[in-house]
């Protein structure tokens, strides 16, 4: 039997093996000792008194010590059951009675304590005996599966522990086996609790291990925080707040599950970053799992940020940094990390940072061509098992070479790009064929290509494959169709966008519906859309609070000054001057400084053979915004109209908005004149095909006003 | 059998809702185990494998689908043990729902109102938030309490509220741009009582979720209860743990391929505490024989 093992795992208790012949050991207790074997003879025996008795008058212990000893050695033997009857005889209550006084009376000086035959020794012990019997009860029970039993037992280790040491246990007072005992219970009890599936009991046993004074070394108490963490974060239990007693001096409470468990989890990084205790880095991932969860990235990286060097890869805290601060909104920031981890001497080939970078890059015109290039990356490196990567890849390449094509310097450059943007966005359908995302972004590109046949299909596929559920697809589906003057359909998909939509979202549809009214010509009808998107707008204004936010809505909400100036436009081509004029002194009075109100007031002006002022219209309108296309061209037409002279003017205003806007009808129109004017046929003849070629695919609003 | 009291002989009493609901469910599906008592019902396998087949029949779901009214009228019932009873198989409801385009599907739809409609109630509308801690700040968790130097009373932490879970506006019909947040508020309740679920329920849940549209409002919640399958108090039970990791598993490669970095950092945490053997529950205790 190999008793020696039992008893060197038991820990901390003065037992120890001599290895005789008969196998037993000795057990020693206020400086007695007695050999073990005869004591277990009796108990195999059955005979528990006559055991304890030998024990008592062997060592000079009352009842409940003996039995505590004598119920150790059973333990510590596996024989869990022997023990449990053993330990059943403890009274506990009776204990506590006799211990209490003594201990609590007078605490002994450090100085006393330093001798062992100190006056407070021996109850101490005492308790420590008795404690520890009733910690090792509750643990046979837990080995029996009596969890319930095993639960109320550790229970009352701790409810004696208090009884008997009223202010907390005393910090270097305390007998180093009483406070490993003390310990040990504080640890098992919340566990027994979930064992049994007593969930309020567990937490009530968490709380109490963490908010009282158990005097609890840093590593047992960093191990109780981080299984609370755990346990409030999944189990999926919602914890009744903190008593009333707990909320004091201004300190931070949490008021639920996820506030604590993130408050713990706060905690426990500190004392890595402060190197208190050991680096464990399953407490960063459950932290990253909560704050991802509630939207609070820029937090994360705070916290990723403090992480002590030699944790993380370099190149791995980057990438979770970016993936933080995209999250956050901050993807300059994001893709400046990206940019140092994806460095030829780091890790050039991370899927994760080039693909990120590519989508970052994927989004701004000037960052386009850097995005095509990491695009290009992922496709080349995604191998074997990350060849489902590829489509991915693909996708940010097809975006990036059309934002490239929108900026590009000739026509011939824009062509191939536009028509290697389109190749790599089917090759990616070969990869990904239901993704939502690439589905639209090909009806995009087709419509902004003007094969609007293909992108009608396009448009449908997504509303399928989404079922209606995003909003741009049906505001595609409807300027698609207005491109091909098909303008009843236009409304019947956007009255069923309506349908589809909650109150809050259908303010950017009633504003196409507006448009679409209007290019009917039911003038009566779009005012009173615009009447009705009014009150829209005033409704969401008066109701929305700081927390009403949905990123869709916040996307697509539709402002007073929108409603103002499409209706004073809406007015002067009614040639309605005064209507217009009103509606136009609302909007400026929203935005005094905008290009789109002086662009409106011009047309006006013109129209009512007010040229100069018109003139200073447009020019003040390009002031406020250098790239304003509708001023372009409205100067361009009015330069060319005023004669000879100012054909050259004309001319460079007009290209300017061609290379800006490539489909814009009306400049190809003007250009076409002006040519015409300077005798230049064949290039006359060039711009008024592209005017009547895209005259048959113009939507009532530019595709690019959908994302 | 019918519900008309008997006048001729009538020695018991008028039987309650809850019965009367419990023996409408059996002319439905099907035999119930006996005696019918709808806390026990819940853990009852058989039972909810009937529910579930009846709820994928191609014929389901629609306004006058038995057992659709049957689920709305026992939520609407006061009986806690029958919400329970409902939101059991709200995993294959809503993964059935979500995978159908086509209409006719009242029935399914009438049941989500109901349990958004009950948690617009239970919130008021109001959205839930939590207040991410200023670490600097004292708290009921640190262990060293301020001195009497301390100004930082005033630190607001109104700074970091986090909106967990936005604002309820009622909700009439589900309109399309609706529907996951509707089924995410659902999923919301059945995360709320998910501690009271049967791992059964649980494991249909990761079977099915990993194809739902990618919104996150449906992935949310789905994060949640997933993570609650892997680290959850019942984790180990039955290859729950398993079929949990699998979900995420896919939900990650989804996020990757969309380059959602939301998703990707929850979904990559979760993969990464699998892989650190994190949160696994101790082993039983054991038994010495």
């Amino acid at each position: 039997m190999a008793t020696g093992e039992h008893l060197s795992s038991s820990g901390g208790f003065e037992s120890s093996a001599f290895g005789a012949e008969d196998g037993g050991m000795e057990v020693l207790a206020n400086g007695l000792g007695v050999n073990t074997s005869e004591v277990e003879a009796r108990v195999d025996d059955g005979n528990i008194q006559e055991a304890e008795s030998s024990l008592r008058g062997g060592l000079s212990l009352n009842d409940e010590e003996a039995r505590a000893l004598l119920g150790r050695l059973e333990y510590q033997k596996g024989n869990v059951e022997a023990a449990l009857r053993v330990f059943d005889g403890i009274d506990l209550q009776a204990a506590i009675h006799r211990l209490q006084p003594s201990l609590s009376e007078k605490p002994p000086s450090r100085r006393s304590r330093s001798r062992n035959e100190s006056p407070h020794s021996i109850p101490q012990h005492a308790a420590s005996l008795v404690l520890e019997a009733i910690y090792l009860k509750s643990l046979s029970l837990q080995k029996l599966g009596k969890l319930n039993e095993a639960a109320r037992e550790c229970k009352s280790v701790l409810d004696a522990v208090e009884k008997i040491f009223h202010n907390g246990i005393p910090d270097v007072l305390v007998d180093n086996k009483l406070q490993e005992t003390v310990s040990k219970a504080v640890e098992l009890l919340p566990e027994l609790w979930k064992q049994t599936g007593c969930y309020q009991e567990a937490l009530v046993a968490y709380r109490r291990s963490l908010l009282s004074q158990w005097n609890l070394d840093n590593d047992c108490c960093v191990r109780i925080q981080k299984r609370f963490a755990v346990f409030l974060l999944y189990s999926g239990v919602e914890s009744s707040p903190h008593s009333l007693a707990a909320q004091i001096d201004g300190a931070f409470v949490p008021k639920n599950n996820l506030e604590e468990a993130i408050l713990l989890l706060m905690i426990l990084l500190r004392k890595f970053f402060l190197g208190k205790t050991e680096w464990d880095p399953a407490v960063m991932e459950h932290f990253t799992f909560a704050m991802s969860l509630c939207g609070k990235t820029s937090v994360l990286a705070r916290h990723l940020e403090e992480v002590l060097p030699g944790i993380y890869h370099r190149c791995d805290r980057w990438n979770s940094l970016a993936l933080c601060y995209s999250c956050a909104g901050q993807n300059e920031v994001a893709l400046n990390l990206l940019r140092k981890s994806l460095n030829e001497h780091e890790k050039p080939d991370d899927f994760v940072a080039l693909l990120l970078a590519a989508k970052i890059c994927s989004e701004d015109c000037l960052l386009a061509s850097e995005g095509a290039g990491y695009a290009r990356r992922v496709i080349a490196n995604a191998k074997e098992k990350d060849e489902h990567l590829k489509g991915a890849g693909l996708r940010f390449l097809g975006i990036c070479l059309q934002k490239l094509a929108k900026a590009a310097s000739s026509d011939h450059q824009r062509t191939l790009l536009l028509s290697d943007a389109l190749k790599s966005l089917h090759e990616a359908i070969n990869f990904e064929s239901h993704n939502p995302d690439l589905i639209f972004e090909l009806g995009l590109q087709y419509a902004e290509y003007r094969n609007t046949d293909v992108a009608l299909r396009y448009a449908q596929q997504f509303i399928d494959v989404t079922g209606g559920s995003i909003l741009k697809g049906w505001k595609l589906l409807a300027l698609v169709l207005s491109a091909q003057r098909r303008y009843p359909e236009a409304e019947v998909a956007i009255e069923s966008a309506l349908d589809e939509t909650a109150k809050w979202e259908k303010g950017p549809l009633l504003r196409i519906k507006a448009k679409l009214k209007e290019a009917r010509s039911l003038s009566t009808e779009a005012v009173e859309t615009y009447r009705s998107l009014y009150g829209l707008v005033h409704a969401q204004r008066k109701s929305f609070g700081s927390f009403r936010s949905n990123s869709q809505i916040e996307n697509d909400k539709v402002n007073e000054f929108e409603v103002w100036h499409g209706l004073a436009s809406l007015y002067s081509n009614l040639s309605r001057w005064k209507d217009a004029e009103i509606c136009l002194e609302k909007a400026k009075a929203l935005m005094p400084h905008s290009a789109d109100t002086l662009h409106v007031e011009g047309v006006m002006l013109e129209a009512r053979g007010q040229l100069d002022q018109a003139l200073a219209a447009y020019k003040n309108g390009l002031s406020m915004d250098s790239k304003h296309i509708p001023c372009k061209v409205s100067l361009g037409s009015l330069l060319w109209r005023t004669g000879s002279m100012s054909l050259p003017a004309a001319r460079s205003f007009l290209s300017d908005a061609l290379s800006l806007e490539p489909t814009n009808r009306m400049a190809w129109y003007y250009q076409g004149m002006v040519h015409r004017d300077e005798d230049r046929m064949v290039d006359a003849a060039d711009c008024f095909q592209a005017a009547c070629m895209l005259e048959e695919s113009d939507p009532i609003e530019s595709f690019s006003s959908i994302t | 059998m019918s519900d008309e009291p008997n006048p001729t002989n009538q020695p018991n009493p008028p039987p309650t809702l809850t019965q009367t609901l419990l023996t409408s469910l059996s002319t439905i599906v099907g035999p119930l185990p006996i005696p019918t008592i709808s806390h026990s019902l819940l853990h009852d396998p058989t039972s909810h494998t009937s529910i579930s087949t009846h709820l994928r029949l191609p014929s389901s779901g629609s306004g006058s689908d038995d057992l659709c009214r049957w689920l709305y009228d026992a939520f609407q019932s006061a009986d806690p043990h029958l919400r329970l009873l409902v939101l059991r198989s709200l995993p294959v409801l809503s993964a059935v729902y979500l995978s159908r385009t086509a209409a006719s599907n009242a029935g399914f739809e009438a049941v989500l109102l109901a349990i958004y409609a009950h948690e617009a109630e239970s919130r008021a509308g109001q959205p839930e938030t939590v207040s991410v801690p200023d670490i600097n700040h004292s708290s009921l968790y640190h262990e060293t309490r301020p001195g009497p130097n301390k100004n930082n009373n005033n630190m607001s932490t109104e700074l970091n509220r986090a909106v967990v879970s936005p604002a309820l506006d009622p909700c009439g019909t589900v309109r399309a741009t609706r529907r996951a947040r509707i089924v995410g508020v659902a999923l919301e309740l059945y995360y709320s009582r998910i501690s009271s679920m049967p791992v059964f329920s649980k494991i249909e849940f990761c079977e099915s979720c990993a194809v739902w549209p990618a919104h996150w409002e449906l992935l949310q919640p789905t994060l949640w209860i997933l993570a609650h399958c892997l680290f959850g108090p019942a984790a180990d039970s039955d290859g729950l743990r398993a079929a949990a990791g699998r979900a995420v598993e896919r939900l990650y490669e989804r996020a990757s391929h969309e380059v959602n970095p939301q998703a990707m950092l929850a979904t990559r945490s979760l993969l990464r505490l699998v892989e650190l053997g994190d949160g696994v529950a101790p082993p039983p205790p054991q038994v010495f024989t």
